[in-house]
């Protein structure tokens, strides 16, 4: 099978593999959001089609994309286009679900650039290798089925680099557009996309460095290479194209969307036991939080990969610039967040255009481990099988972690922490995101009277607001009230400890009879009280 | 070399697989039987103070908790904030390893009793001297009201009353005080004589810390009048004030229940007030 037709047969798996899985992915704090959001963005264009000095007005501009105006609108415009082919023109599916349907597709582009950046450096097998551990990172793969901002931006900023990396050294006028389109897709994304090209240009200046030095010129300034001004300036175009927020006072409100991201409220972290605010969780959190999610051999392949792009990466031939492109880039996504003065919250999803580049770097591990494993296993271990074999006993701890946190990936952390009780002991938070999961809702919907009220603490407002979509969801029964009062039929406790309040709360219901632990891998994430027996 | 390094990879493989393994088997919790919390609820009570708290150490598993509970005891699935609660700490539970957070707490006794096998047992203390509580960390939970209404802005850390001017905030800062730098909490009198009330409505008893004081270029303002700081707390309270001439000034209060911090001027003009407030 040729590279296309294996790009796309990957392509169709991971999406709907996503596809497939969806009903157990509960819905986030960040859902009631973006769904209206996405919704209102395409019901604009619908009235641009029919009546298009209409939708041009202003008021019509600001009435249907005053949504969520601090952010950028593309990921907006997959939860809207989803939202409008699977719902609306199919019918095959719920609003709510159907909104995940553009965000499946960005899970499944960023599996396809993993693969296709290792296929052009290690051959087949280290590039499906690569994709695979990457869809098998439970929390990657959460991620690419809700609908929020995150997985848009890892893969976009991940195909921008592909088509940087394959591009830029490439002359006339056609690469230059396409960079820069596919830079306005990820800048329309979410706002650490830019650093994607700030990585680029470190990338040049380093290249640029070494040629000068290898010339015995010492320290020149080289030319600025075309691409520098023609990729920001077509990317900022499209970005404004796509967001018509932005078409009217252009600069006041572009303005206000940069304030809005250098003034950001801080958000709770729990790390190390401590619940962290201001000052925001410490630099090494991102790293921290890396190491301790990936399933224990992706992350040790990764390692690998790394210490051969590190080894690699004073070698002045096309392998050494591949690594120091690469090196740079994985820096720069997670450095972007682990060293600026920025909250870091909500375990890797700050840095999620990461974890593409990673998986590269765990392609390039794998073809190495298996190559070294050949020369020391000699003769027997030069069959054909040998390879697939060894690629799923190394997806193994993947898949493990992905069958064990299947419906609650926010919680899954790798063996070598010894998994989410391990992570319990080292002061991981065990859940965030106040996802409103499915297990969660099934129980509601079994164990419940009717028209039964409930309750949920620490953090009941973003139930409460998540609640409507469960149940359009047919996760959540109809007549489900939720109370803002503790004094409802049930009260929710999700065990989140970045809650000040949540020690205190867990003494205080414990007055109330326990009717449900919901136990993963052990640990408690949600517990269930009913009434105060009087 | 070359080879060396490959055998050096499979070793690490090899590694990285025993570390799965192990991970693998570690995770499994350890069921110890309800006889067995019985017993240890049993023989912990009696030495147990009022004050003291039993934190579960079970990594994220709530086994034992009923057994306890029956016994009159209160344990925790979390360790409770403010931390400056927390003066004596009984850590039982299936896990041997000390979970992450306990700092400043140290290890006290390991072993004050057999107990059934498959539990550990310690117990923490904060040193003495030890601050139990700042509220500087504790700003998120204070309530602030200015000129008849609440300030709940979050502003650089802590809170700005947005009914007011944009220095009525208190919030962390820095501040030149006799030519020496502090790090404080502004809290700038409001106009008009009207006092600038922050209060905490639950603070551990102990001794009360507090240090005050103008900034030197609001000590060399021509606003002679000094700020007036009442602190109240559960059946007590002190009267204070700081002047152009005072510096940095420094008192110690024993306190419990409630701290509530008045900053009052007769005229407000230029009067940069920074505190600091701790409880050992």
């Amino acid at each position: 099978m040729n590279a296309r037709r294996q790009v796309l047969l990957l392509g169709l798996l991971a999406f709907s593999a996503a596809l497939v899985t969806l009903p157990s992915i509960g819905t986030t704090d960040d859902d009631a959001y973006y769904q209206p959001a996405g919704h209102s963005y395409v019901r604009w264009v619908k009235s641009l089609v029919s009546e298009p000095a209409h939708a041009l007005s202003r008021t019509q501009i600001d009435a249907h994309f005053h949504h969520n105006k601090e952010h950028p609108p593309f990921a907006k415009w997959l939860i809207g286009g989803g939202r409008w082919l699977g719902h609306e023109v199919l019918g095959v599916m719920s609003a709510s679900e159907a909104s995940r349907l553009g965000i499946c597709a960005m899970l499944a582009l960023a599996a396809m650039v993993a693969f296709a950046f290792t296929l052009s450096r290690v051959g087949a097998l280290p590039a499906w290798f690569a994709a695979l551990s990457l869809l098998l990172y439970p929390r990657f793969a959460f991620h690419g089925r809700v609908p929020t901002l995150d997985m848009t931006v890892a893969a976009t900023t991940s195909a921008f680099l592909l088509c940087f990396w394959h591009l830029h050294r490439k002359p006339g006028f056609k690469p230059l557009a396409l960079m820069g389109v596919i830079f306005g897709f990820a800048l329309a994304s979410k706002l650490n996309a830019p650093f994607a090209l700030i990585g680029c240009g470190l990338y040049w200046m380093v290249e640029q460095l070494s040629k000068t030095r290898k010339d015995g010129r010492g320290l020149t300034l080289p030319p600025i290479p075309l691409w520098m001004l023609a990729v920001p300036a077509v990317g900022f175009a499209l970005h404004l194209a796509l967001w018509p927020h932005m078409w009217i006072d252009t600069f006041a409100r572009y303005g206000s969307y940069v304030s809005f991201h250098t003034k950001h409220y801080p958000i709770y972290l729990f790390f190390e036991g401590q619940i962290w605010e201001r000052p925001f969780a410490p630099w090494y959190a991102p790293f921290a939080y890396t190491w301790a999610t990936l399933p224990t051999l992706t992350l040790f392949a990764g390692m690998v990969g790394l210490g051969g792009l590190l080894s690699r990466s004073g070698t002045q031939n096309e392998d050494g610039r591949f690594a120091r492109f690469l090196l740079i880039h994985l820096f720069v996504s997670i450095g972007v967040v682990a060293f600026s003065p920025v909250p870091k919250y909500g375990g890797v999803k700050l840095f999620l255009p990461f974890f593409p580049l990673f998986a590269v770097a765990v392609g390039l591990g794998f073809a190495r481990l298996l190559e070294a494993l050949r020369v020391v296993g000699g003769p027997q271990l030069q069959k054909v099988w040998v390879g697939p074999f060894f690629a799923l006993l190394m997806l193994s701890s993947g898949g493990l972690d992905t069958a064990r946190f299947y419906g609650h990936e926010l919680s899954s952390f790798g063996q070598h922490v010894g998994g989410l009780p391990g992570a319990v002991q080292r002061g991981f938070e065990r859940q965030y995101y106040d996802v409103f999961d499915a297990s969660l809702a099934a129980w509601i919907s079994e164990h419940t009277a009717a028209k039964a009220s409930i309750h949920f603490e620490p953090n009941h407002k973003e139930y409460l607001r998540s609640a409507p979509f469960m149940i359009r969801r047919g996760l959540l029964r109809e007549d489900v009230k939720l109370s803002a009062s503790k004094r409802a039929d049930i009260v929710i406790l999700t065990h989140e400890r970045r809650w000040r309040s949540f020690s205190d709360l867990a003494v205080e219901l414990a007055k109330r009879p326990l009717l449900h632990e919901h136990r993963v891998d052990g640990v408690v994430l949600w517990s269930a009280y009913g009434r105060k027996v009087p | 070399m070359s080879r060396r390094i490959d055998q050096g990879l499979m070793l690490g493989l090899g590694l990285a697989c025993l570390s799965a393994a192990f991970g693998e088997c570690s995770r499994r919790p350890t069921i110890v039987s309800a006889e067995a919390w019985q017993q240890a609820a049993q023989q912990l009570k009696p030495l147990i103070k009022p004050g003291d708290l039993l934190l579960l150490n079970n990594a994220g598993s709530s086994q034992g908790m009923e057994q306890l509970r029956a016994f009159g005891l209160q344990p925790r699935v979390a360790l409770p904030e403010p931390r400056g609660r927390i003066r004596r700490l009984w850590l039982l539970g299936t896990r041997a390893d000390v979970p992450a957070g306990l700092v400043p707490l140290a290890r006290q006794h390991d072993t004050l009793f057999t107990l059934p096998k498959g539990l550990t047992l310690s117990l923490w203390a904060r040193p003495q001297g030890e601050v139990l509580w700042s509220a500087k960390n504790e700003l998120y939970s204070a309530k602030i009201r200015a000129k008849g209404a609440s300030c709940t802005q979050a502003h650089k850390g802590g809170w700005r009353c947005a009914h007011l001017a944009d220095w009525m905030h208190v919030a962390p800062t820095g501040l030149q005080v006799k030519n020496s730098h502090k790090s404080c909490l502004w809290a700038h009198p409001p106009a008009g004589d009207k006092p600038l009330i922050i209060r905490f409505d639950a603070v551990p008893s102990g001794e009360l810390i507090f240090e005050h004081g103008l900034s030197d270029k609001a000590a060399a303002s021509s606003n002679k009048h000094p700020v007036r700081v009442e602190l109240a707390w559960q059946h007590g309270g002190v009267k204070l004030q700081a002047g152009n001439s005072d510096g940095w000034k420094k008192s110690q209060h024993q306190v419990a229940g409630f701290l509530e911090i008045k900053v009052s001027a007769r005229k407000d003009g230029q009067r940069h007030h920074c505190f600091k407030a701790s409880i050992r």
